[in-house]
This record gives C-alpha cells, sequence and structure tokens, in this order.
C-alpha cells in the first residue's frame, strides 16, 4: 500500500454545526467559518518558510525545501499547498504569520484544550470558544457528529446526530483487517485477503473517511439554504518529531492533506464560498533548529492559513520576531508576536458580524485581545 | 640644504594626505557601523558590527528595504554609507514598536504554473485555426471500460467555436455529485490547431456518484496536439462534420470526446 493510500485511511473527522434555529437566529451576517484544527503542531516555518531571514538556512540544514513558491522578497509557500497558493494568487486566501494561542509550555493536551477552549488556563472552561460566539451570533443548534467537540460547545445544550444515509461504511477498514490476519490462520486468512483485495479495488471508489472527502461534504451542506453554518475539520499527524522530511516527508504529506482540505471545501461551497472563511488552528509550532532525528519538537509560534471569498486582498499578515538565537523564544522557539485570539477575533466579526468588544469580552473573557481585522480583511 | 624646503614640503603633503585619509576612513567607518548597529537590531544579519563593509552588510540593507517596501533614495554602495545612515535613522523609531502589517504578495505567473503544474493556455507555439468559427455544435463525454469496452455516456451539451477556441455553453452531468456545467464553462481552455489537432485542457468528471456518497473534484485532462480518432465509425450527414478524441484516464477507463458542429 502506497504512503498515500495509507495517509488516506487516517482518521479524520469532521463536525458541522450552527444549523441556525429559525425564529431564534439573529439578523447578524450569513456567513459561513470552518475551522480546521490540525492536530499535533504544525511546523508554520516549514508551510510558510521566512526565506529572506538568513538565520533559516543555518538551523535547518536537512529540512529545507527548494521548491518553495516565492510569494514576496521575503517569504515563500510550501509545495504541497498548491490550492492554497493558487487562491493567494487571487486574492482568496491570506497568511497570518508568528502567532500562536497564549501557552508555552508545548504539551499537546493541555495546547489543544486552549486551542479549543480559548481561554488561558487549560481545563479551566467547559465551553470551547467558537461554541461561545455561535451563541452570541444566534447559530447554536444541532452538532453533525457522534460527538460534539470541545470547540463549538456552548453553554446551552447541543443536539448531536448523525445521518445514517452516508455511505462508505461497506469498505473494510485497513486497521481492523491487520488485527484479524494477526489472530487467524488457514480459511479466515483467506477472506481477509479477499477483503484486501476489496479494499484495492476501493481506491478508485468515491472516499468517506479521509479529511478532503469530508471536506467536500462539508462544502455541499453549508452551501443548503438552511444548512450548517460552522463546520470543524480535524486533520491529525501534524507531531513530526523524526523524518520530517522535506518535499516527500510526512510533514510535506500533512500539508498536502490541508491543501487538499482547502482545494475540496472551495469546490464543495461553490457560491457560498464567497460568504465564508476557513482557517487553521494548531496548538503549537515546532522548533526552529531541527533535532538529531531530522525532526522538530514542540514549539510555540506557529502560522495560520485563511481562505475565503471574505477575504479582499491577499498578504503576509505579521510582526516578524526574527530567527536569530537572541530573537527566540526561550532561545528556540519562533516568537509567537500576534495572539491567535485576535485572528480568531477577526474571522468571527468577518464570518457573523459580531463587534469586535463584545467578542473579546464575551468570546475570550480578556479585553486585552487586540483588533486586527483591518489588516486581515480590509 | 637648497633641497630642504622642498622636503619640508613633500612631508607636509604627506601628514596631510595620511590625515585626510584617516579621517575619511575613521568617517566611513562610524557610518557603515551605523548602518550595521541598526541591522543588527532587525532580523536581516548584517555580519558582525565592525564597521567593515561587506557582502553581508549590503545583503541585509537590500533585504531590510525590500522586506518594508521602503524605496531608499541613495546607492547601496559603502561611499554612500553617510546616507543611508541617515536614511535608515528616519525609519528607526517605529521599528522599536510594535508592527502587525500586511506584506503584499507579488506571485510571478510563470512561478505558479511551475508551482501547480497547470499550465494557462499558451498560444504562442500553436497554430491557431483562426478561419474556424462554428456557433451550432454539440458533443458528448462518455468513457469507456478497458476490460469490457463498454461505453458510458457522462456528459453532454453545446459549444461554439471562435476563432478555432472552444466555448462551452449549457451542458449536462449523468455523474452526479458535484458536477455541474460551471466546470466546462469556466474552466475548459480548448483550441483548435492545424487539422483539427486539438489542444488545451478540460476538467473531467470520471466516477459516477450516488446520492449519500462523498463527491469526486474532477480531474483535469490535457490535450496536447491530439489527434483525432480515425477507428470511430462516423454516420454523420453532410451537413455536420464530427472529430472525436480519445484520452488516457487512469488503468480502467479511457475517456472519449465528441464533437459535432453542424457545416456554415
Amino acid at each position: 500500500m502506497l504512503r498515500r493510500d495509507l495517509l488516506k485511511a487516517i482518521p479524520a473527522s469532521l463536525f458541522l454545526t450552527g444549523f441556525p434555529n429559525l425564529g431564534i437566529t439573529k439578523n447578524l451576517k450569513d456567513g459561513r467559518l470552518v475551522v480546521i484544527n490540525l492536530e499535533g503542531g504544525m511546523d508554520g516555518i516549514c508551510a510558510v518558510p521566512p526565506l529572506g531571514d538568513k538565520s533559516l538556512r543555518s538551523a535547518r540544514r536537512d529540512l529545507l525545501i527548494n521548491e518553495n513558491l516565492q510569494l514576496n522578497p521575503f517569504f515563500g509557500l510550501h509545495p504541497s499547498l498548491k490550492n492554497f497558493g493558487t487562491m493567494l494568487s487571487t486574492d482568496e486566501a491570506t497568511i497570518v504569520h508568528a502567532t500562536a494561542f497564549p501557552y508555552t509550555k508545548r504539551s499537546h493536551f493541555e495546547g489543544q484544550n486552549i486551542v479549543e477552549t480559548g481561554v488561558l488556563t487549560p481545563f479551566s472552561s467547559k465551553t470551547g470558544w467558537l461554541g461561545r460566539a455561535m451563541e452570541l451570533a444566534g447559530v447554536g443548534g444541532r452538532s453533525l457528529s457522534l460527538d460534539t467537540p470541545l470547540l463549538v460547545r456552548g453553554n446551552s445544550e447541543v443536539e448531536a446526530y448523525y445521518p445514517s444515509d452516508l455511505r462508505g461504511s461497506e469498505f473494510p477498514d485497513s486497521d481492523v483487517l491487520d488485527a484479524l490476519k494477526s489472530m487467524y490462520e488457514g480459511d479466515a486468512l483467506e477472506t481477509a485477503e479477499v477483503l484486501q483485495r476489496q479494499i484495492n479495488l476501493s481506491l478508485d471508489a468515491p472516499r468517506l473517511r479521509d479529511p478532503e472527502g469530508l471536506a467536500i461534504f462539508a462544502g455541499k451542506k453549508m452551501q443548503e439554504l438552511h444548512g450548517p453554518k460552522v463546520a470543524v475539520i480535524r486533520v491529525p499527524e501534524f507531531d513530526t518529531h523524526a523524518n520530517q522530511g522535506t518535499e516527500d516527508g510526512l510533514h510535506s504529506e500533512q500539508l498536502r492533506v490541508v491543501d487538499n482540505v482547502y482545494g475540496a471545501l472551495k469546490s464543495g461551497l461553490g457560491p457560498m464560498w464567497a460568504s465564508t472563511i476557513v482557517l487553521t488552528v494548531t496548538e503549537f509550532g515546532r522548533t526552529i533548529a531541527q533535532n538529531g532525528s531530522a525532526g522538530t519538537d514542540h514549539g510555540f509560534g506557529s502560522a495560520c492559513l485563511i481562505a475565503g471569498g471574505l477575504i479582499s486582498q491577499a498578504g503576509v499578515v505579521s510582526d516578524w520576531p526574527g530567527l536569530k538565537p537572541s530573537q527566540l523564544h526561550e532561545g528556540r522557539d519562533l516568537n509567537a508576536t500576534i495572539d491567535m485570539r485576535s485572528v480568531c477575533a477577526a474571522c468571527l466579526e468577518v464570518a457573523f458580524g459580531l463587534e469586535h468588544n463584545e467578542i473579546v469580552e464575551k468570546v475570550f473573557s480578556d479585553t486585552k485581545v487586540k483588533r486586527i481585522y483591518n489588516e486581515i480583511f480590509s | 640644504m637648497k633641497s630642504f624646503p622642498k622636503i619640508e614640503k613633500v612631508f607636509f603633503i604627506i601628514c596631510t594626505s595620511i590625515a585626510i585619509a584617516s579621517f575619511v576612513a575613521t568617517k566611513t567607518f562610524a557610518n557603515v557601523r551605523c548602518i550595521q548597529s541598526f541591522l543588527s537590531e532587525t532580523v536581516f544579519d548584517p555580519g558582525p558590527v565592525d564597521g567593515a563593509w561587506g557582502k553581508k552588510t549590503a545583503t541585509a540593507l537590500k533585504d531590510y528595504a525590500s522586506y518594508h517596501q521602503l524605496t531608499l533614495k541613495t546607492e547601496i554602495d559603502r561611499k554612500n554609507a553617510a546616507a543611508l545612515c541617515t536614511e535608515l535613522k528616519a525609519f528607526q523609531l517605529p521599528l522599536k514598536a510594535p508592527l502587525v502589517r500586511r506584506f503584499d504578495i507579488n506571485i510571478v505567473l510563470k512561478d505558479l504554473e511551475e508551482f501547480t503544474g497547470r499550465k494557462h493556455l499558451d498560444l504562442s507555439n500553436i497554430n491557431v485555426m483562426t478561419m474556424l468559427n462554428q456557433n451550432r455544435c454539440w458533443f458528448w463525454i462518455s468513457r469507456q471500460q478497458i476490460e469490457t469496452k463498454w461505453i458510458e455516456e457522462l456528459a453532454r451539451g453545446e459549444f461554439s467555436v471562435e476563432t478555432g477556441r472552444i466555448k462551452f455553453g449549457k451542458n449536462w452531468w449523468n455523474t452526479g455529485g458535484l458536477a455541474d456545467s460551471s466546470y466546462l464553462q469556466e474552466q475548459a481552455a480548448l483550441v483548435f490547431s492545424d487539422d483539427f489537432l486539438l489542444n488545451g485542457s478540460i476538467p473531467y468528471f470520471h466516477l459516477f456518484v450516488s446520492p449519500g456518497e462523498i463527491a469526486e473534484r474532477p480531474l483535469q485532462i490535457d490535450f496536447e496536439k491530439t489527434q483525432e480518432d480515425n477507428t470511430w465509425p462516423k454516420h454523420i450527414n453532410k451537413l455536420i462534420w464530427q472529430r472525436v478524441y480519445r484520452f488516457d484516464v487512469d488503468h480502467w477507463q479511457t475517456g472519449i470526446l465528441d464533437l459535432r458542429c453542424r457545416a456554415n
């Protein structure tokens, strides 16, 4: 089995929510918001390399990628992000660089919790920032998933359901099959081989479980008049401690998945793309220097990729902190000069028409979160 | 003894020259140091702050100006160090404050084509059939399974030809899912060159998708001087011409593009 086929089978998940509560929904903007949660810590320096920073080359000798798209004299774009690059060229995407949620302790569990809750102390909130914002915008409702992710949980009850007519479950799962093969011999093994052949044949069949397939489904559902307004797509496996690779490495494969999600969302949303904003979140970036296993460890600042028809001008929004050792966070990580909550607030503002003051007070409970709406969207 | 005044004069000239040279050198040294010290506060590394002008200092200065989209009035050169230092000092203040700003993106079309691997239709090397204009045309897109030879119709619709270029009009896909007429209308780029050779690309939905299944995005099919398929049976009358093109899709199906136009 090829690596890309294996990656297709990596469990991704989709949560559609924010179905309008008819009669209750406030008369706010009818935008759509999709959050792509990059679990494991996406390497912003790899996705959007600061090619103009001279310290990059010495820190990443084995991980440098040569085929980046030159965005401007300073920044480049990773070769896996082909759809995203096209969107940048047509002013449908933008990048925020050197950004992170205010969390510096490098734990996945705590970091993921902060990404979802949007508060400063891990495990101190039972609701997510997106859920609270949906309540504020009056777009609470049902969650199209087996369980409701913390990110979209608000204070009021969210009904969860999963449509049973989704097809695709007739194809056997390769992990289960491997487990069965290791347990049985003889006739049972032959049956397993038949199933293996069926998996191979099903590679051309319509897909359901991979992030790209889920993104098309999400887009088509969100296009409907009374469809969901919010979707959360998880893309796991960004934690590349070893063999991060260059053009063909593991991190590049994962960025390709993210890029396909962007392309698929645009295709699925159709005309609704014009009223949509899609952003990536991740718990932290990765260290500037590569480690002894040609990978990178948990860091701090990363990059946020934003796309959608609500963007009017492409750009790289940043207060670039620099990569010289004296400019790094604790001498090892990219500093985050932009609070990721400011980016989320700007996206909530553009999608739902909420006021910045209202967002920082009621969603993030921190009035110090700055407004960078103009830098991103105008 | 007569030569003494001359020696004195020469000595005086030498001393003055050395003094002037060291004064100028010290001044330049200080100005280069000023530039280096300024740049060392930024992300652009000028090397050691030693007053010696080198490639690193010049590159850092050039990158700094380019990053902040500043137009320096003075040419970046050692002899202009004093003026450059003065110019930089004028920019020093905003640097100290936090600076969230948007850096513009300038993607060169050629770079983008190379990056995405998808080329825009380049007509420079194609002898386009500019005399070809047809306004009543129909097309069919089918797939043929390689093993069974079964042919299934995927799409049909209208098109016109304007100075050799095909423009798709209303069209219908039988494949379900995402397929709709806008893909061919907006993304297809096809042109006839000499002797009805087909050049360009079209989006192609290669699978039938039932309701409830996840839809597939179209493949992009490239035609490069593709010749018509002469094995295709033709039962068309004199008023209508037909051209049929086969194209590779994957290991189990080939595609068929059938074009018919009413002769003018």
